[in-house]
């Protein structure tokens, strides 16, 4: 990781200020977070903080800024994305005192059809000339619309717009009104209308709803964790975890008393209990949970079950109430693989770019394990699994580390 | 796993555990519990740890402003009362204050703070009225840890602002209704996702996914692809005749899932309609718009690096065909001794690619043959062509994090096409935390001017401020000073070079994409920044 040696020494406390940041932020932390985005105006060439009254000074993490006149009434309207939900954001130009605006549609004939790169310069009487450019990708990973806009004040007479084509060939267009327009290289303008569309403009017929659980795309070992009971058989075992004062988690329980769940055998812990029996357990069960995600620490959702096929190895996990039905599915899907099993684990489906698909690498859950300081189950994560660690081509630097860390416990 | 790092280390510089910021005590006591401070300078971490409470008790100074209950102290003080007058009777659900202390010094016992007052109202009339000043105040510790304020100076350099109106309403609940996915993917964050979806699709803490918007069905209207992280479909969704969106049918092909962290929609084979391109781990997807319908996969364009980035279109060569840009901002490149991190001049980043489109879906990779290869191995975040110096062709600008920008400009050399970089000749190295760029003739000279989105924290600007911040190198303290800055305008001058255009746009807090528009159709070009880094589900503020 280049932080590490960053050229500046370590951070000001002496610490890995970098990774302590990731860390932070993994647990949750915010970081200039619930920041208002900023409006400057531009008074004929001089700028001035206007965001209070702009409307657009949300707290959102903002990152993409798109423009178009979405609803075609000649001003701007914005599209933000963001990296909190809502993921995007409408903000609709409401400006009562806007003056009039002109929007423009190149199409290019003897230079790329988009026309990208062509500039338009547009004059009105007694100022000075605007100009725009029509542009793929700006601003932060985002692409506005290529059609171009001008705001006019109050002038309604344009007098002439000049477009420089991608060949640097000259255009000039004169008599304009403010309005939409589309203007194919070499002709005059036409009004610019938009058209019924071809294509089914209605909600998709299948729609996806998203269930809170993850069917892991990886196959984690767990029999060092999580005996089989021998009534489970060579059914896939369900470990449920329930907490008091949880109404998910006693209308679950109730559920399963009157209709226990099918093709599963069941097993309720509960985190009281667990907190005294084997607290350490307790510390497993949110390593496992934060394990495949890129968060660490965070608070676990109550109930929350842990599907283990009967190879003992973690095939899902469920947050909160479990629908019976896709309990059931994935009983039946439990031993899909390659891409069968990427599409499973999900939660929306769509198309890989990717032929690669990563598997899971046991190894990796040792690291956190000791990650964690917790040596002993590790060691027998390692005693347990040893067949399938010791292909794993770092496997003897695993059992270097633990070595080592075993030694520096035991030296006061 | 490829993780995405945060865009700026020198936030992790200023990393520190001091912003436990409790609430303050009531301010007309003037007293308020402090760490206790060691001898007469304190650490940056004490002096980090004051600061934090000074903001909270100019919060509660700015709270008593804005509710007319002024400090006895100040009520003599006609700015401050007049202030406090304007907001009499206004909405109290709608009063917002915020207060930034983004200069501290120690002298002894006394602390001098300079800070920004933000406050915002709905008054009694309606209007919308907002105003932002800075001020000087200065604190005093005793041997009690208690704080106590000296002096409140008075408001400067204040910036007012009334509308009966918004500029801007947002409309996303009206727009997005009718469409479910909206509800169950989209409305929900980032942090959301990263617990339910496993790291190894491609999706991290970090991670950043842009949006393109194109008319993708020919209807005329703007259409708009989201882009997501890796085991997240992208969304394609279609403006509808009501101006609401509805998703495009998944027979339409645009759901990819691996992590895209940009989209251009582009007409590559130029037969009139927007095909589509994507920046993925895989490489850059290119997709033909079957008329109208749906998207047929055209083939990757390999790269060099898999933390694509930053996609932008051009035609550089002006052949008539689409080139593309991808930018990097990870490098997979080991590092020796010399090339290690530094922050404030990294050198380490992937190295960005240009293709040259060729037609029928051909491209070629002629990053070195035009140029480009020279010092290009910084972390490039953002880039856009623009004919600057109005010759015709289209050069471009490269925002890097950790470093100075580059400035390409395009030229024939040989009867063939060639990129010389110059933007330290003509001044717009502008050496930072570069996160966007952004081109318009803003004050309309006819020359081409630029915005550059960068880091403004005030916690860089307090730290890198102290005497006690890197005593013994200036040039590096004057840098990292320069991180914490903000945003550039650059204004381009009749010969050809660019002048910082001064303070007044520098604001931009964590800024991202920081662009020109004509928001109000005055016909001058405004700026609008989207900022704001990670608002976890923790409050607690680094």
């Amino acid at each position: 990781m280049p932080l590490g040696n960053s050229g500046i020494g370590p951070g000001l406390d002496g610490s890995d200020p970098a990774r302590q940041l990731q860390e932070y932020v993994r647990r949750g932390a915010s970081f200039s977070g619930s920041e208002a985005h900023v409006v400057f105006n531009n008074e004929k060439g001089s700028f001035k903080n206007v965001s209070s009254i702009t409307g657009l000074d949300s707290k959102d993490d903002g990152r993409s800024v798109c423009f178009t006149d979405w609803d075609l009434d000649g001003d701007l309207d914005i599209w933000i994305s963001n990296r909190n939900g809502p993921q995007i954001r409408f903000f609709q130009n409401s400006n009562p005192s806007d003056g009039h605006g002109i929007n423009i549609h190149l199409s290019g004939n003897s230079c790329n059809r988009d026309a990208i790169g062509a500039r338009v310069i547009l004059k009105v009487r007694d100022n000075l000339p605007q100009t725009r450019t029509v542009t793929a990708g700006s601003g932060f990973l985002a692409q506005s619309s290529k059609t171009l806009h001008f705001g006019l004040a109050k002038e309604d007479v344009i007098e002439e717009i000049e477009i420089l084509w991608p060949n640097n060939k000259a255009q000039i267009i004169s008599n304009i009104v403010p309005g939409n327009y589309h203007i194919e290289q070499g002709s005059d303008p036409v009004e610019f209308k938009v058209r019924s569309n071809e294509i089914e403009k209605s909600p998709n017929p299948f729609q996806e709803t998203f269930n809170d659980r993850t069917f892991l795309s990886q196959r984690l070992p767990l029999v060092a964790f999580f005996g089989r009971p021998p009534e489970a058989k060579d059914k896939p075992l369900l470990i449920c975890l329930t907490v008091e004062d949880c109404k998910i988690c006693a209308a679950q329980k109730k559920e399963w008393e009157v209709s226990p769940p099918t093709g599963v055998h069941l097993q309720l812990i509960s985190e009281s209990t667990l907190a005294l029996s084997d607290p350490e357990k307790l510390r497993l069960i949110q390593l496992i949970y934060d394990h495949f995600f890129d968060v660490s620490e965070r608070e676990i959702p109550t109930p929350i079950s842990f599907l283990i096929d009967q190879k003992n190895r973690l095939c899902a996990i469920y947050r909160g109430h479990i629908d019976q039905n896709l309990l059931l599915e994935d009983c039946i899907n439990i031993n899909i693989n390659g891409s069968q099993l990427r599409s499973r684990s999900v939660p929306f489906s769509g198309i890989w770019a990717s032929k690669r698909i990563s598997s899971a690498r046991p190894l990796d859950f040792v690291e956190d394990l000791l990650d964690a300081d917790l040596l002993d189950p590790a060691a027998n994560y390692i005693n347990k699994e040893i067949n399938s660690l010791k292909e794993d081509e770092l496997f003897p630097m695993l059992l270097k580390r633990l070595e080592a860390l075993k030694s520096d416990r035991s030296t006061p | 796993m490829c993780l995405q790092l945060p865009v700026l280390l020198l936030a992790a510089l200023f990393f520190f555990s001091a912003c436990n910021k409790k609430q303050g005590t009531d301010f007309d006591s003037h007293e308020s519990k402090v760490p206790t401070v060691q001898g007469t300078k304190p650490t940056i971490k004490e002096s980090e740890q004051l600061a934090a409470q000074i903001e909270s008790e100019l919060i509660l100074f700015a709270q008593r402003i804005i509710s007319g209950a002024l400090p006895d102290s100040l009520s003599d003080n006609k700015k401050w009362s007049q202030f406090s007058n304007r907001f009499i009777n206004s909405s109290e659900q709608s009063r917002n204050v915020k207060a930034s202390v983004f200069e501290i010094r120690h002298e002894g016992n006394i602390v001098q703070t300079v800070a920004r007052i933000e406050m915002k109202a709905r008054l009694k009339n309606q209007n919308y009225f907002g105003l932002i000043t800075k001020l000087k105040s200065s604190w005093s510790k005793n041997e009690d840890e208690q704080l106590k304020v000296l002096e409140i100076g008075d408001p400067e350099q204040t910036v007012l602002n009334e509308s009966p109106v918004l500029w801007f309403s947002d409309e996303t609940d009206r727009l997005t209704a009718k469409e479910p996915t909206f509800t169950e993917h989209l409305s929900r964050g980032l942090d959301f996702w990263l617990k339910r979806i496993e790291s190894i699709h491609g999706i991290d803490a970090f991670i950043n996914n842009g949006m393109a918007l194109g008319d993708f069905d020919g209807d005329g209207r703007d259409d708009i692809y989201v882009c997501q992280p890796g085991g997240l479909p992208n969304r394609l969704f279609l403006h509808q005749a009501d101006n609401t969106i509805l998703e495009a049918p998944k027979k339409t092909g645009a759901n990819y899932l691996d992590h895209t962290s940009s989209a251009l929609f582009i007409d590559i084979d130029n037969d009139g309609d927007q095909d589509l391109t994507l920046a993925t781990p895989s490489g850059i997807v290119l997709l033909e718009n079957d008329k109208y319908q749906s998207f047929i996969e055209r083939g990757i364009l390999q790269t060099d690096e898999v933390d694509c980035h930053s996609l932008s279109a051009t035609d550089f060569d002006m052949d008539g065909n689409l080139d593309l840009l991808i930018t990097f901002a990870l490098g997979s490149r080991s590092l020796d001794d010399d090339s290690s991190f530094r922050f404030d001049d990294a050198r380490d980043g992937g190295s960005n690619q240009l293709f040259r489109g060729d037609g029928e879906w051909s491209f070629s990779e002629v990053t070195a043959l035009c140029g480009l290869s020279e010092a290009n191995d910084r972390h490039s975040l953002a880039a856009s062509w623009h004919d600057y110096d109005l010759d015709g062709d289209p050069d471009l600008y490269i925002a890097n994090d950790y470093g100075q920008n580059q400035l390409y400009r395009n030229d024939v050399r040989d009867g063939s096409r060639f990129f010389s970089e110059i933007a330290n000749e003509i001044g717009i190295e502008d050496r930072g935390a570069g996160m966007s760029v952004s081109w318009a003739d803003y004050n309309r000279d006819g020359l081409p001017d630029l915005y550059v989105g960068n880091m403004y924290s005030n916690a860089g600007k307090r730290i890198t401020g102290l005497s006690g911040f890197m005593p013994k190198n200036k040039e590096l303290t004057k840098h990292y000073r320069r991180f914490a800055k903000g945003n550039t305008l650059f204004k381009q001058e009749k010969n050809g070079g660019f002048s910082d255009s001064g303070s007044a746009t520098t604001m931009g807090r964590w800024a991202w994409s920081s662009v020109f528009a004509d928001l109000n159709n005055d016909g001058w070009e405004d700026l609008i920044v989207a900022n704001g880094y990670i608002s976890g589900p923790r409050p607690d503020d680094l």
